[in-house]
């Protein structure tokens, strides 16, 4: 079910991961083949133990596929060390997880800026790349604060600013908006979206059905294997349908 | 209810009480009582389109009207389990495709509600974009709307799970 | 409802394999440092005392070299009620191993009923035979079956005893023995050399003094028991104090080690306290899960600990015994084992009993929240920013006092540590002063000429005796501090291990990740070693102090002190990099999902 396009950022074929618990094997994900293209907004949806977390885990080095490859930009990495995944990830790869996504003893500046930093950026260099992000995802107000001091909205955009300090060409999502109200999803979602319109390729995970339509291509996951695939398009107007539902019956 | 009756005869040809008996008994409750009159009424009107011929068969010294499916029904049967239904007609559309594409041989199941989410989906896409426009009275209407394709896509998810889950059985 | 607890608190365990062993191992080394103190102290308890009574040793002793004094008119004195008899003294020499050493026989024939040797080893001498008193015996290496060869006959080593006296050997010369007369009579066959011996029972102990005072006369001397026992508590006294100031270390040490340990492992359950509530369990439902938690293991670790102390023990307490003149080592009986388990289980419980109950009155909300750091700067970590080092230390030091209790603990438990080491270091060097003691007493009777005092070297001081046993208690020390150590690392990073689950996921390589944590535990030891270093001097200040005898105890030197700050660091360092490494190898999404 691949459909290979040129320019792939980032591609995987027959990603598998099993682990034990508790004695008992569980099949996380059974053989995936996917494929992103640059600049393109990718959601993967599915039930919970559907597989969808643990891929997007494997695509970010986070954790060990059993069996498969992975490649980004054309390199294999699913048998990088350690050491060369985080390397690898300072500078190419954003990753915001659903929960726990800063370390609570630094300021949300400081939060921000470590990844720059690790870089090798200047100190004021990271400064001002982070008062930038943070100024566009209104959470400046918030900058000296830590993190058990901000909501689950905030949060969730200081993780975002944290994970695109350093322009990475995949950003990874995890549910990120898994905690929010439908207010601020839909800010998170639009953000995505113009995000993707300045070229940053995109994959996310969700149950949220809002967020997935906002991608250009929507991956349908059950039981640890790809189900489904559908790309979704802007029409010029909408459908005949739609305007159908959109209007008062009389 | 005439698609309902197409696909009962795409398994097999059958009489009118036939056909009345087996949907009753696949529906239960959900299906308000039909009287056979309707029946009746549905079948010579499809027969009248040409997408049924009927037969009459002697049986036990009474005639019996036999229904059988003709090609053009057939056509027209596909065409309809192929076309993904409009979100107002989710729930009772969609559902009798659900239920009948795979007796009927039409098509499977699974593909069924793929297809149905593909559309859904996009729906939800263009009803998205209208709420971004602003004006107010349209984009409350339109969110409204997009809670509503949500909530059929979660239905979607669960139908699969569930079948899915009988057919590993 | 305690079916449910035994549950709950198994299940627990369960899941916390490590630190149920962890938690069993630091326990029972807290209870093997509470036996061994408790075995050392009660040897240093009036050691002498004890002698006296076991021997019924003599309240005045009488000593003349001339062995036809009339000495039996002091036994019919008043105040006297019982008396050895007159016994002859006779001084000898004998040959070991290339040198020639003073040997003091007394006559022992018959039963004596006061002041009589206590055998430890052998049998009572018979005829050609010796038994050598305790420390003579020790020193030159001498036991049951040696032959001494005199320069008449030769005297076979039938046993060794204790008897109450001064100072021991080699401060007191020659060495004492005891043999028959006859034995005496052909080893040093010119009775005109001899001496005569007698001791006393009085009726009045207490009135030794004036005995002496009015039964004074020529051609005897006098000493009672009090200036004996004077003289035995001096010379002893470096040692009495150094067994007395382990005790109290091994007990700081074991409670503290329980303290960092249970009252840690309470602090980092925290959030699952918080589960726990949500769920329903009132505070004191809470607390007495906790404490049937932490008492499981405890009872395990206590019943191993004194079982292993109770095997240790003989080690320290022979050779103190020896040095302190003790008659026996008392044995460990049950009582103080009940003792030893209760002070450990009710320790167990204050440490647990207090934090669990603080915590569990805290609402569900500030639980679930867990410890989260208060304080984003500290003082150190802008130190270590403008300094320019590298962003894994930037990031430890910031993270070091981030947390304030954990911190605390940590340093606590650090200065603690270091505090005893101190103390070890001092008594290092009090025992290079002890080993230049008095010089020895001129011997009774010296008919024969002896050349000079006997070719001790001066390193069998009693600093020298000592020596291994210090050595033994430190290590023993050293091993408490060192699980103590090993169960605050692991708390330590522990906690940790989601914040540097995210540092990988980040962008910082394990190596740095191991950088960051050690770090911060360098911070943290830094500090408490710096602490602890005048803590543990004004320690041993003060029990010194306490023994009135502060001149005769030295102070580690600066340089001793100057390593041993850095040295603990380093130790800190050495423990805490291959638990960090193993951490940091560790895949992000186990790390993150480390609960």
């Amino acid at each position: 079910m691949s459909t290979v396009l040129s320019a792939s950022v980032l591609s995987t074929r027959g990603l598998a991961k099993t682990y034990a618990s508790d004695g008992v094997e569980v099949l996380a994900l059974r053989g995936v083949d996917l494929d992103v293209s640059a600049g393109e907004f990718v959601a993967v949806m599915g039930p919970s133990g559907s597989g969808k977390s643990t891929l997007l885990h494997l695509l970010g080095g986070l954790d060990r596929p059993t069996a498969g490859t992975i490649e980004l930009d054309g390199r294999p990495v699913e048998k990088l060390s350690e050491r060369d995944w985080a390397i690898l990830r300072r500078s190419r790869i954003g990753f915001v997880f659903q929960f726990f996504n800063l370390v609570d003893n630094l300021t949300v500046a400081e939060n921000v800026e470590l990844p720059a930093r690790l870089i090798g950026t200047s100190a004021r260099d990271a400064r001002t790349r982070r008062e930038a992000l943070l100024s566009r995802l209104g959470v400046s107000a918030r900058a000296n604060a830590l993190p058990s001091q901000l909501s689950g909205g905030q949060h969730q955009r200081v993780a975002l600013a944290r994970a695109l300090v350093n322009r990475p060409c995949v950003l990874l999502a995890d549910e990120p908006t898994g905690n929010l109200d439908s207010g601020s999803a839909a800010e998170v979602v639009s953000l995505m979206r113009q995000l993707r319109d300045e070229g940053q390729t995109v994959v996310l995970v969700t149950h949220d059905a809002r967020v997935a339509s906002a991608a250009d291509r929507v991956i349908s996951m059950r039981d640890g294997l790809v189900v489904d695939e559908t790309a979704l398009v802007d029409g010029e107007h909408p459908s005949a349908v739609v305007s159908q539902l959109l209007q008062l019956e009389a | 209810m005439r698609y309902a009756f197409l696909a009962l005869l795409a398994v097999a040809p059958a009489h009118g009480y036939e056909l009345k008996q087996a949907l009753e008994q696949r529906f239960g409750t959900a299906l308000a009582p039909l009287n056979a009159g309707q029946v009746y009424t549905t079948l010579a009107r499809l027969e009248r389109d040409g997408l049924v011929l009927g037969a009459d068969v002697p049986d036990d010294g009474r005639q019996k009207r036999i229904y059988e499916l003709t090609p053009a029904g057939r056509a027209a049967l596909e065409t309809w389990v192929a076309t993904p239904s409009p979100g107002t007609k989710l729930r009772d559309e969609f559902f009798l495709k659900l239920v009948f594409a795979a007796a009927g041989g039409i098509d499977s199941s699974g593909a069924v509600i793929d297809r149905q989410r593909r559309a859904t989906l996009q729906a939800l896409r263009d009803v998205t974009s209208v709420t971004a426009n602003g004006n107010d009275a349209a984009s409350l209407l339109a969110d409204g709307t997009a809670l509503h394709l949500e909530a059929d896509l979660k239905w979607l998810e669960l139908c699969e799970q569930r079948l899915n889950r009988k057919d590993t059985r | 409802m305690s079916l449910l607890y035994a549950n709950l608190a198994a299940a627990g365990l369960r899941r916390r394999r490590l630190e149920t062993v962890l938690t069993i191992l630091v326990v029972a080394a807290a209870a093997a440092a509470l036996t061994v103190a408790l075995g050392v102290g009660r040897v240093a308890d009036r050691p002498w005392e004890r002698t006296f009574e076991a021997t019924n040793g003599a309240h005045v002793t009488a000593m003349s070299i001339d062995v036809g004094a009339d000495l039996s008119r002091l036994e019919s004195r008043p105040e006297v009620v019982d008396s050895t008899g007159v016994r002859p003294v006779a001084i000898s020499s004998f040959r070991l191993e290339g040198h020639t050493y003073g040997l003091r026989l007394i006559g022992s024939d018959g039963d004596p009923r006061v002041a009589r040797p206590l055998l430890r080893k052998g049998a009572r001498a018979g005829s050609g035979e010796v038994v050598l008193e305790r420390s003579f015996a020790e020193l030159l290496g001498l036991r049951v079956g040696d032959r001494l060869r005199t320069p008449n006959r030769p005297l076979r080593v039938s046993g060794i005893a204790v008897v109450s006296i001064g100072e021991g050997y080699p401060a007191s010369q020659p060495g004492l023995a005891f043999a028959p007369v006859a034995s005496i009579a052909s080893v040093a066959p010119d009775r005109s050399r001899w001496g005569s011996l007698l001791g006393l029972r009085l009726a009045d102990p207490k009135a030794s003094r004036e005995f002496v005072v009015s039964a004074r006369g020529p051609g005897y001397q006098l000493e009672d028991w009090q200036a004996t026992r004077a003289r035995a508590i001096d010379a002893s006294r470096t040692a009495q104090v150094i067994l007395s100031i382990f005790a109290a270390l091994l007990l700081l040490a074991g409670g503290a080690v329980l303290a960092t340990l249970v009252g840690g492992r309470v602090l980092a359950r925290v959030r699952q306290i918080g589960l726990l509530k949500a769920a329903g369990m009132t505070p004191g439902q809470v607390t007495r899960l906790v404490l049937v938690e932490q008492l499981g293991p405890a009872v395990v670790g206590c019943v191993l600990g004194i079982v292993g102390g109770m095997a240790a023990t003989p080690l320290f307490v022979s050779g103190s015994a020896s040095l302190l003149g003790a008659s026996e080592t008392p044995p460990l009986e049950a009582l103080d084992a009940a003792l030893i388990v209760g002070v450990v289980l009710a320790s167990v419980a204050a440490f647990t009993y207090g934090p669990g109950r603080q915590i569990g009155r805290r609402t569900v909300g500030s639980l679930l929240a867990g410890t989260a750091p208060r304080r984003a700067r500290s003082r150190l970590a802008g130190w270590a920013e403008r300094s320019g080092a590298s962003l894994p230390l930037v990031l430890g030091a910031r993270d070091a006092f981030a947390r304030p209790a954990r911190a605390v603990l940590t340093a606590l438990s650090l200065a603690l540590t270091v505090a005893a080491l101190v103390c070890t270091l001092a008594m290092e060097a009090s025992l290079d002063v002890a080993s230049t003691g008095p010089p020895p007493t001129p011997p009774v009777g010296a008919g024969i000429a002896l050349p000079g005092p006997d070719p001790v070297d001066d390193d069998a001081g009693e600093g020298a005796r000592l020596r291994p046993i210090v050595y033994g208690l430190d290590a023993v020390l050293l091993l408490v501090t060192l699980a103590n150590l090993l169960a605050t690392i692991l708390l330590s990073l522990r906690e940790r291990v989601r914040n540097l689950g995210l540092l990988k996921a980040v962008g910082l390589t394990p190596n740095q990740v191991t950088a960051t944590f050690l770090t911060s535990q360098a911070a943290v030891a830094a500090a408490a070693a710096l602490a602890g270093l005048p803590l543990g001097l004004v320690l041993f200040r003060g029990a010194i102090e306490l023994t009135g005898s502060a001149d005769e105890f030295a102070y580690p030197s600066l340089l001793s002190l100057g390593v041993l700050a850095p040295a603990a660091v380093v130790v800190v360092l050495a423990i805490a990099a291959p638990l960090a490494r193993r951490a940091a190898a560790q895949s992000v999404t186990d790390a993150l999902r480390y609960e």
